[in-house]
C-alpha cells in the first residue's frame, strides 16, 4: 500500500519538475505539509521562483545591452556623420584659413563628443565589472566638494548660474577623492544643464548619526512625477531634457559610486527643481 | 512519506533534558514517588487480604463458605453446574478412631476446600485404599513424633454403621492444621478407593463444600440454593456462610464498592499529583514551546521532544521508585513485623511478599498518567499562537473588578466621599497581608490545585485511618464479646444426673459478680431445666430428627424479656416468621429456639404445630404445666439480635418463655451465665477477683475444671475475659495497625510531596517577579512576610476545607461502611487531623520562606535577568 | 507579482481600560522582491503587523495572503510549515533558544525541516556578522548585539521568499546596522527574496525601496 502511495507521490513530484523545466508554472497546492513530498514541492516552487527571477533579470539585462549598442550607435552616428562631412569638406576643396579652422574646431568637437561617450562607458564597464576599485580615505569632505565645484564652474558661469556650498569647516568624512569628486560632479553637471539661466543651486553637507548626507538642489525644470526611480537608468534621459547634450549616464555612474561606497542616493522633486542626496556611510 | 526531519526533534529533547536538570529532579522524584507509593499502599493491602483468608481458612479448616449436608452426586453436578457457584467438592464421613475422624475428599474437596487451610503438607492425598493422610498432631496424639513417609499407621475405625475395621495403613502424606483443638478433632483422610470397599450410604455422610462467587451473601446464597436444587427430603439443609474473599474485603474496607473506592481515590490522588507536577513544570517550558512554534515546530515534533523527555523521566522515575517500593516492602515493614505469629497461625510477614504484578500496575499507571498528563499539557501550547505562547508567563490579567477598585456592595453609596475617585481607584489598601491574598488568587488554576491537592492528602489518609482504626480487630472483638462471661457449663444431657433441686449457679454469687467494684452493666441469661416427653406431637418436627425418640429428655427453658419479645413481634412481621411471640409474652407458649438445625421446609411444616399443646414437667416429675408450641425460632435469624444462652445444640430442647411463662411452670431457677461490662481501669483488677470467685466456687463444689476440656459437660463454671481474647489476638492487631500505618503515611506522604512541588515550582517562576519588587523598594522582610503569610492563607483555607467539608466526607465515611460492619466503630481522628494541620502549618510556612532564602544570596540584577 | 497582501486587517485587545486597536483596517500590498520599510512611533502597531503577516498571531477580523494564500485559511500545522518553509522572521527580542548554541540555534530552522546547510553560504553571512568565533558559544554569554545578530543569521540560513524583520538594527551600532541592512539586500537579491523591515529609525527606513508608514494602527 506505502509501495503504491510513494509511487503516485513520486511520479507527481516529476510532473512539477517537468513543468519547471518546460518554462511553465508548477502548482501551489500541497507545499505545507510536514512530508517529505511536501518539502520537495515546496523547494521546487522557490526553484522555479528563482529561476524566473534569474530569467527576467537576465532578460533585463539583455535589453539593457541592446539597449546599450543601439543607443551608442545612435549616439555616435551624429558626430560621426559630423565628422564625415567635415573631412569630406576639408578634403574636397581648399579652404580659407578661417573657414578651415572653424571646421577643424567643428571636428574636434565631435571627436570629444566621442570620446566623452566611449570614456563614460568604459567607466561604467570597469566600474561594473568591478575592476576599479574604490579606495576610502578619511579626507577633508570641504576640498573634494570644492574641486567638483571647480569643475563644473566653467559651465556654470556661462549660464551665470550661482553654486552654493554650506557646510561646516574641516568635515571629514572617509571617500575616494577622485571617484566621489567624480560622482558629485555629475549631479552638479545636470542641475547645471537643467537649471534656467541665472538660476541657484544649493550644496548642503549634514552629518547624522549613520550617514553624512551631501544634498544637490537645483531650482530648474526638475523630473516628471514617476521618473525618480527611472532616471538613475542606463542611458535614460529625463523627458524634460529638451535639447540638452548629455547621454544619460551621469546618474547611473553616480550611483555605482555611491554604493561602492557602501551608501546610497535618493533624489526628490522639488517644484521647480530636483534634490538629489548623497548619503554616505560613517565608518 | 514523512519528512527526514526526525533528527531535530532527538537534539532538541536531549539539550532541553540536559538544561533542566533541577526539573528533572524533581519530576524524577515525584514519579518515583508515586510509584513506590502506589506500589507500597496496594502491596499492603494485598498482602493484608492475603494474609486474612489465610487466617480465616485457617481458623475454619476449610475454604468452602458454604456446605449441604447428606448430598447425593447428583445434587453436586446440579449445584457445579450454578453460574453462581465457583467449585464444590464433597466429604464423606467415615467414621472416627479414638483420636481422629476419619474422612474422605474428592478432588476438588482436598485441592480447593481444605488443602489451603493446612500448611506444610508433606506427600500427597491417599489414592489407594491403604494410604492414610494424617494432621502432625494426630499423630502425635498416636505417639508418632518424626512421620515418615511410607511408614506404617494401625488404625481402629468405628464405622458409622456401628461395625469396627482394624487395618494397617500407610502413610501417604501428613499436613499441619490450626484448627482450635478444644472444639475440632484432627482429621485423617482416606481414598476413593478405600471409600468403594466400604459398604456405606455415601449419600448419608456426604457433605458438600461450596464455593459461591463473591458477590453473594450468606442469606441470599441460601434462598438461591434452595431455589436451584431439590432437596432429598424435608430435612436437607443448606448452610450458607459469606465467601472468604467477600469477608476479608468487608473487613478492609468494609465492603467491595467502598473497597474500589478507596482504590480509586487513592489513584486519583497519585494522578493528580503527577499531573500537578507536569503541568507545572512545562508550564514553564511553554515559552520554550511557542518560540519553537514561531520557529516552524510542528505539533506532531513538538510531542516528540516532549515524550522523549517525559520518556527519559519515566525511566528513571520507575526504576527508582520500583526499587525503593521493593527495598521497602521486602526489608523495612518485615524487619517491623518480625517476630510477630498470627496467633500462632504462620508469621506476619506473608502480609508483605513481594508481588511483582503490582509493581508492573503501578508503574504502568504511572508512566501512562505522566505521558497523558505532559501532552495534555503540551496541548495548551499548541492552542495558543505563537506569539501568545512567546510571551507567556502563567499569569492572567486580574478580572477588573477585583482589581482593587472598592465598591460598596450594600448601599452603592459613597462612604468615603472625601477620597477623590482617582484616588480610590488606585488605592491598594491593606499592604503586604492585601497583597500576599491576592497573590494566592493570580494563578488561579494552580492555586485551586494546591488546595486540592493538600485538602485530598490530608483527607485521604484521614479517612484511611478512619477506616483502618474503625475495622480494627479490636472493635470487632469488643462488639461480639462482653468485658467478662461467666458461665455454668451445665447443660440438659447431664442434668438429670445431679439432685433435682440442685442449684448449679446460685443467685447469691451472681450478686457478689455484678455488685463487683467496677462492674457498669450486667446481663444474666437465666431460666430452668425441665423435662418433655420426645413424643409429644407439637414437636414432632423437631424431634423427628433426634436419635432416640423415646421417653422424656431433658429441656432448657430461658426466659426473655417483654420487651424482647415485643421486638421479636416486629421482626416477624417484617419477616413472615412462624412464631407466635404473643403467647409466650402472655405466659401460654413456647418458642423453641434451635441452632439452624431445622431445614426451611422443616420449619414451614412446623408452622402447623403452632398453638399445639404440651407439657413441661420439672425436674422432680411432680409439677407439670401444659403450655402452647409457639414456633421455631432459629437463633442465626437475621436481624435476630445475639442473645446470651447457654448450652444449645442439635439434641437439645431449648425453649424460650417469658417471666410469667416461667413462674406458670414453676421451674427451679438457674443462673446460665453472666455477662459483666466493667470500667476500663477496673478490668485487670476484676478480672483476678473473678477468677478467684470462680476457682474457688468450683473448689468448694469439688469439680475438676483445670482446663477448659475438663470443665465442659460438668457443672463446673467457668469465665471468660474479654481482655484475654485481646491479648491473644494482640500481635495480628499489631501487626495489621502496622501494615495500615503504613499505609496511611504513604498517602499522607503524596500531599505534601504535592504541596512541596507546586510550591517549589511557583516560587522558581516568581524569583524574577520577588526581584522586581525587590528593586522597587520592598525589602527582604517584609517580602518575607509576604511569603509567609501567603502559606499561612494557604493553611487556613485548607484547614477550613477540611475541617467542614471533610469532616462531612469522614462522618459520610463511617455512616457508610457501619451499614456493613456491624462491629465498625467510627472515632473522629481529631489527634490526627491536629497533627495533620500541625504539620501543614510549618510547612506552608517554612517551605516558601526556605526557598526565598536560596535565592536571596543573588544580587537583584542576575534575578531580574530573564533566566529562561 | 504580488507577494504578499492585506485585506482590511484589524487586531483588537480587549483590557482593563477599554479597547486597544492595534491594528485598525490596514490594507497593503507588497510585490516580489521588493524592499519595503514599516516605519512608525513606538505603539503604532509595526510589530503586530509584523506578526500577523508572519502568520504568528490571528488578526481579530481582516485576512493576509501570501502567495494568493490566505493565512487564515490554514490550519495550525500548514501555518507552521508555510512559515518555515517562507518565511525567515528577525524578532526584536532576538528569541534565541537558550538550550542550544549559535551554531545550532541559526540552523535550527533548516534543520526543522530536515533540510541541509548551505555551509559555504552560512560561513559568509556568519563572517559578515561576525559571529565567526562565536558559533559554539551559548546565547547566554552574547550581549545583545551579538544575539541580534544571531537572529538575523537564523533568518537568512533558509534563504527563505519572504524576510520579516522587527528593528533588526535596533541593538547595534550605526555602521553595523547599515552593514546588516546591505546583508539583507544582497541576500535578498541573490534568493529573489522580499524584505519588510521594521524600523522607528529614518535613515534605515531610507535604505528601502519604500517606505510604509503606519500610525494609531492605520497605514498613512
Amino acid at each position: 500500500m506505502f509501495q503504491l502511495q510513494n509511487r503516485k507521490e513520486m511520479e507527481a513530484l516529476s510532473e512539477a519538475l517537468e513543468k519547471l523545466i518546460n518554462g511553465e508554472e508548477p502548482e501551489t497546492a500541497g507545499i505545507s505539509q510536514d512530508t517529505l513530498p511536501s518539502k520537495v514541492r515546496s523547494q521546487i516552487l522557490r526553484l522555479g521562483e528563482i529561476m524566473k527571477a534569474k530569467d527576467q533579470a537576465l532578460g533585463k539585462e539583455k535589453e539593457e545591452i541592446r539597449g546599450l549598442i543601439a543607443d551608442t550607435a545612435h549616439q555616435l552616428r551624429t558626430p560621426l556623420a559630423n565628422m564625415e562631412s567635415y573631412l569630406e569638406l576639408l578634403e574636397t576643396m581648399d579652404w580659407e584659413e578661417k573657414e578651415r579652422e572653424n571646421y577643424l574646431l567643428a571636428l574636434r568637437e565631435s571627436q570629444e563628443k566621442i570620446r566623452f561617450l566611449t570614456e563614460g562607458l568604459i567607466k561604467m564597464a570597469r566600474l561594473e565589472s568591478r575592476i576599479i576599485q574604490i579606495r576610502k580615505e578619511a579626507r577633508d569632505l570641504q576640498e573634494t566638494l570644492l574641486e567638483s565645484i571647480l569643475q563644473v564652474k566653467k559651465e556654470a558661469e556661462e549660464k551665470h548660474i550661482e553654486i552654493r556650498l554650506e557646510m561646516t569647516e574641516g568635515e571629514q568624512a572617509p571617500h575616494d577623492r577622485q571617484w566621489l569628486g567624480e560622482a558629485v560632479y555629475n549631479l552638479l553637471d545636470n542641475s547645471v544643464k537643467y537649471s534656467e539661466e541665472y538660476g541657484q543651486i544649493l550644496m548642503t553637507v549634514v552629518r547624522n548619526e549613520m550617514f553624512t548626507e551631501i544634498r544637490v538642489c537645483d531650482w530648474g525644470r526638475g523630473i516628471e512625477e514617476g521618473e525618480e526611480n527611472l532616471v538613475f537608468g542606463r542611458f535614460y534621459r529625463g523627458k524634460n531634457v529638451s535639447g540638452e547634450k548629455g547621454f544619460g549616464l551621469g546618474l547611473y555612474l553616480a550611483r555605482e559610486i555611491v554604493h561602492q561606497h557602501g551608501g546610497f542616493l535618493r533624489l526628490k522633486r522639488q517644484e521647480p527643481g530636483l534634490s538629489v542626496s548623497i548619503y554616505l556611510p560613517e565608518e | 512519506m514523512r519528512n527526514n526531519n526526525q533528527e531535530i526533534a532527538a537534539l532538541l529533547a536531549r539539550e532541553s533534558y540536559n538544561s533542566n536538570k533541577s526539573r528533572n529532579r524533581i519530576l524524577t522524584a515525584t514519579v518515583a514517588l508515586t510509584v513506590m507509593m502506589l506500589f507500597g499502599v496496594f502491596s499492603l493491602a494485598v498482602g493484608k487480604l492475603e494474609t486474612d483468608i489465610l487466617l480465616y481458612m485457617r481458623n475454619s479448616g476449610t475454604a468452602a463458605s458454604t456446605t449441604l449436608e447428606r448430598g447425593s452426586k447428583e445434587q453436586q453436578e446440579e449445584i457445579e453446574a450454578l453460574p453462581y457457584i465457583r467449585a464444590v467438592g464433597s466429604s464423606v464421613y467415615i467414621g472416627n478412631t479414638e483420636d481422629y475422624s476419619c474422612e474422605v475428599l474428592d478432588e476438588t474437596g482436598w485441592e480447593k476446600m481444605t488443602a489451603p487451610a493446612y500448611s506444610d503438607i508433606h506427600g500427597e492425598y491417599p489414592q489407594k485404599t491403604d494410604e492414610i493422610m494424617l494432621p502432625v498432631r494426630a499423630m502425635e496424639a498416636i505417639g508418632i513424633h518424626e512421620p515418615e513417609l511410607g511408614m506404617e499407621i494401625p488404625a481402629g475405625i468405628n464405622l458409622p454403621g456401628g461395625e469396627k475395621l482394624e487395618k494397617t495403613f500407610i502413610l501417604s502424606g501428613y499436613y499441619t492444621d490450626y484448627l482450635n483443638p478444644a472444639i475440632f478433632r484432627p482429621a485423617g483422610y482416606f481414598s476413593q478407593e478405600f471409600l468403594q470397599r466400604l459398604s456405606i450410604d455415601t449419600a448419608e455422610n456426604t457433605t458438600l463444600l461450596i464455593q459461591q462467587k463473591d458477590n453473594i451473601d450468606d442469606e441470599a446464597i441460601e434462598d438461591m440454593l434452595y431455589r436451584d436444587v431439590e432437596m432429598r427430603d424435608d430435612s436437607q439443609q443448606f448452610f450458607g456462610g459469606i465467601s472468604i474473599y467477600r469477608q476479608v474485603v468487608y473487613d478492609l474496607a468494609g465492603g467491595f464498592d467502598t473497597a474500589v473506592l478507596m482504590a480509586g481515590l487513592i489513584l486519583f490522588g497519585a494522578a493528580m499529583l503527577l499531573y500537578n507536577v507536569m503541568y507545572i513544570s512545562l508550564s514553564r517550558d511553554i515559552r520554550q514551546y511557542g518560540l519553537l512554534k514561531t520557529m516552524g515546530t510542528t505539533k506532531r515534533q513538538l510531542r516528540s521532544i516532549v515524550l522523549r523527555q517525559t520518556g527519559r523521566i519515566l525511566a528513571g522515575g520507575c526504576v527508582l521508585g520500583g526499587a525503593a517500593g521493593i527495598l521497602i516492602t521486602v526489608t523495612v515493614i518485615p524487619r517491623l513485623l518480625s517476630g510477630m505469629y498470627l496467633q500462632g497461625r504462620g508469621e506476619t510477614s506473608a502480609m508483605i511478599a513481594f508481588r511483582p504484578w503490582i509493581l508492573v500496575l503501578a508503574v504502568v499507571f504511572g508512566g501512562l498518567v505522566t505521558l497523558l498528563s505532559s501532552l495534555w499539557a503540551m496541548n495548551r501550547v499548541v492552542k495558543m499562537s505563537p506569539v501568545e505562547a512567546v510571551k507567556y508567563t502563567g499569569q492572567k490579567e486580574p478580572h477588573p473588578e477585583k482589581a482593587g477598585i472598592r465598591k460598596c456592595k450594600k448601599t452603592g453609596v459613597d462612604r468615603n466621599p472625601k477620597k477623590s475617585a482617582v484616588e480610590k481607584s488606585w488605592g491598594y489598601s491593606g499592604g503586604i497581608p492585601a497583597m500576599a491574598w491576592r497573590n494566592l488568587f493570580r494563578f488561579k488554576r494552580r492555586f485551586i490545585l494546591t488546595l486540592l491537592s493538600l485538602g485530598l492528602g490530608i483527607l485521604i489518609s484521614l479517612g484511611a485511618v478512619v477506616l483502618s482504626a474503625g475495622t480494627d480487630q479490636t472493635n470487632k472483638i469488643n462488639q461480639s464479646r462482653p468485658d467478662f462471661m461467666i458461665q455454668c457449663q451445665m447443660n440438659t444431657g447431664i442434668v438429670e444426673n445431679y439432685p433435682a433441686d440442685e442449684v448449679f449457679f446460685p443467685t447469691e454469687l451472681r450478686e457478689k459478680f455484678i455488685s463487683l467494684k467496677g462492674v457498669v452493666e450486667n446481663d444474666t441469661a437465666w431460666g430452668g431445666y425441665g423435662k418433655v416427653d420426645l413424643g409429644e406431637e407439637a414437636l414432632q418436627v423437631y424431634t423427628g430428627d433426634m436419635e432416640n425418640r423415646n421417653g422424656d429428655d431433658a429441656v432448657v427453658v430461658q426466659v426473655v424479656s417483654d420487651q424482647w419479645l415485643k421486638d421479636l413481634e416486629k421482626l416477624k412481621e417484617e419477616k413472615d416468621l412462624y412464631i407466635d411471640p404473643e403467647s409466650v409474652r402472655q405466659g401460654n407458649g413456647l418458642i423453641l429456639l434451635h441452632y439452624h438445625t431445622l431445614s426451611r421446609i422443616e420449619e414451614e411444616k412446623g408452622k402447623e404445630d403452632v398453638g399445639k399443646e404440651f407439657r413441661v414437667t420439672d425436674l422432680t416429675g411432680e409439677h407439670s404445666t401444659s403450655m402452647k408450641f409457639a414456633g421455631y425460632l432459629d437463633y442465626w435469624e437475621k436481624g435476630l439480635d445475639r442473645m446470651a444462652t447457654t448450652w444449645n445444640g442439635g439434641g437439645i430442647l431449648y425453649f424460650l418463655t417469658s417471666e410469667k411463662g416461667f413462674q406458670k411452670l414453676g421451674l427451679r431457677e438457674q443462673v446460665f451465665r453472666v455477662e459483666l461490662e466493667a470500667e476500663e481501669e477496673q478490668e485487670p483488677l476484676l478480672k483476678a477477683e473473678i477468677a478467684d470467685m470462680v476457682f474457688r466456687f468450683n473448689k468448694e463444689r469439688g469439680v475438676m475444671a483445670e482446663t477448659e476440656e475438663m470443665a465442659l459437660n460438668s457443672e463446673a463454671l467457668t469465665y471468660h475475659a474479654k481482655s484475654d481474647e485481646l491479648a491473644a489476638a494482640r500481635d495480628y492487631i499489631t501487626s495489621s495497625r502496622i501494615v495500615m500505618g503504613a499505609l496511611c503515611t504513604l498517602l499522607l506522604m503524596m500531599g505534601i510531596a504535592n504541596y512541596f512541588n507546586v510550591t517549589m515550582t511557583s516560587l522558581a517562576m516568581r524569583r524574577r517577579e520577588l526581584a522586581v519588587l525587590e528593586s522597587l523598594g520592598l525589602t527582604r522582610r517584609q517580602l518575607r512576610k509576604m511569603l509567609l503569610l501567603e502559606g499561612i492563607f494557604t493553611a487556613l483555607l485548607v484547614t477550613l476545607g477540611v475541617v467542614t467539608i471533610g469532616s462531612f466526607l469522614l462522618w459520610a465515611e463511617g455512616i457508610l461502611i457501619k451499614q456493613r460492619l456491624a462491629y465498625f466503630v467510627f472515632q473522629y481522628p481529631a489527634l490526627l487531623l491536629v497533627l495533620c494541620l500541625g504539620l501543614l502549618f510549618i510547612l506552608c510556612g517554612a517551605l516558601p520562606l526556605s526557598m526565598y532564602r536560596k535565592t536571596e544570596k543573588q544580587p537583584v540584577v542576575e534575578r531580574l535577568k530573564v533566566m529562561e | 507579482m504580488e507577494i504578499l497582501r492585506t485585506e482590511n486587517l484589524k487586531k483588537i485587545y480587549k483590557t482593563l481600560s477599554g479597547e486597544v486597536r492595534a491594528l485598525d483596517g490596514v490594507s497593503l500590498s507588497v510585490e516580489e522582491g521588493e524592499f519595503a520599510a514599516i516605519a512608525g512611533s513606538s505603539g503604532s502597531g509595526k510589530t503586530t503587523l509584523l506578526n500577523m503577516l508572519g502568520g504568528l498571531d490571528y488578526p481579530t477580523s481582516g485576512q493576509v495572503f501570501i502567495r494568493g494564500k490566505a493565512l487564515g485559511e490554514m490550519n495550525t500545522e500548514e501555518l507552521t510549515v508555510f512559515r518555515r518553509r517562507n518565511i525567515g522572521f528577525v524578532f526584536q527580542t532576538y528569541n534565541l533558544l537558550p538550550i542550544l548554541n549559535v551554531k545550532e540555534n541559526i540552523t535550527l530552522p533548516l534543520k526543522l525541516d530536515g533540510r541541509k546547510p548551505d555551509t559555504a553560504f552560512l560561513e559568509e553571512i556568519t563572517d559578515t556578522l561576525k559571529l565567526r568565533e562565536k558559533l559554539l558559544d551559548m546565547p547566554g554569554m552574547l550581549s545583545g548585539g551579538q544575539q541580534q545578530r544571531v537572529a538575523i543569521a537564523r533568518a537568512l540560513s533558509t534563504k527563505p521568499a519572504v524576510l520579516l524583520c522587527d528593528e533588526p538594527t535596533g541593538n547595534l551600532d550605526s555602521r553595523t546596522g547599515i552593514e546588516v541592512v546591505g546583508l539583507l539586500k544582497a541576500s535578498a537579491e541573490a534568493f529573489h527574496q522580499t524584505i519588510l523591515l521594521v524600523t522607528h529609525n529614518e535613515e534605515i527606513a531610507q535604505m528601502a525601496d519604500r517606505i510604509i508608514r503606519i500610525e494609531d494602527g492605520k497605514v498613512r
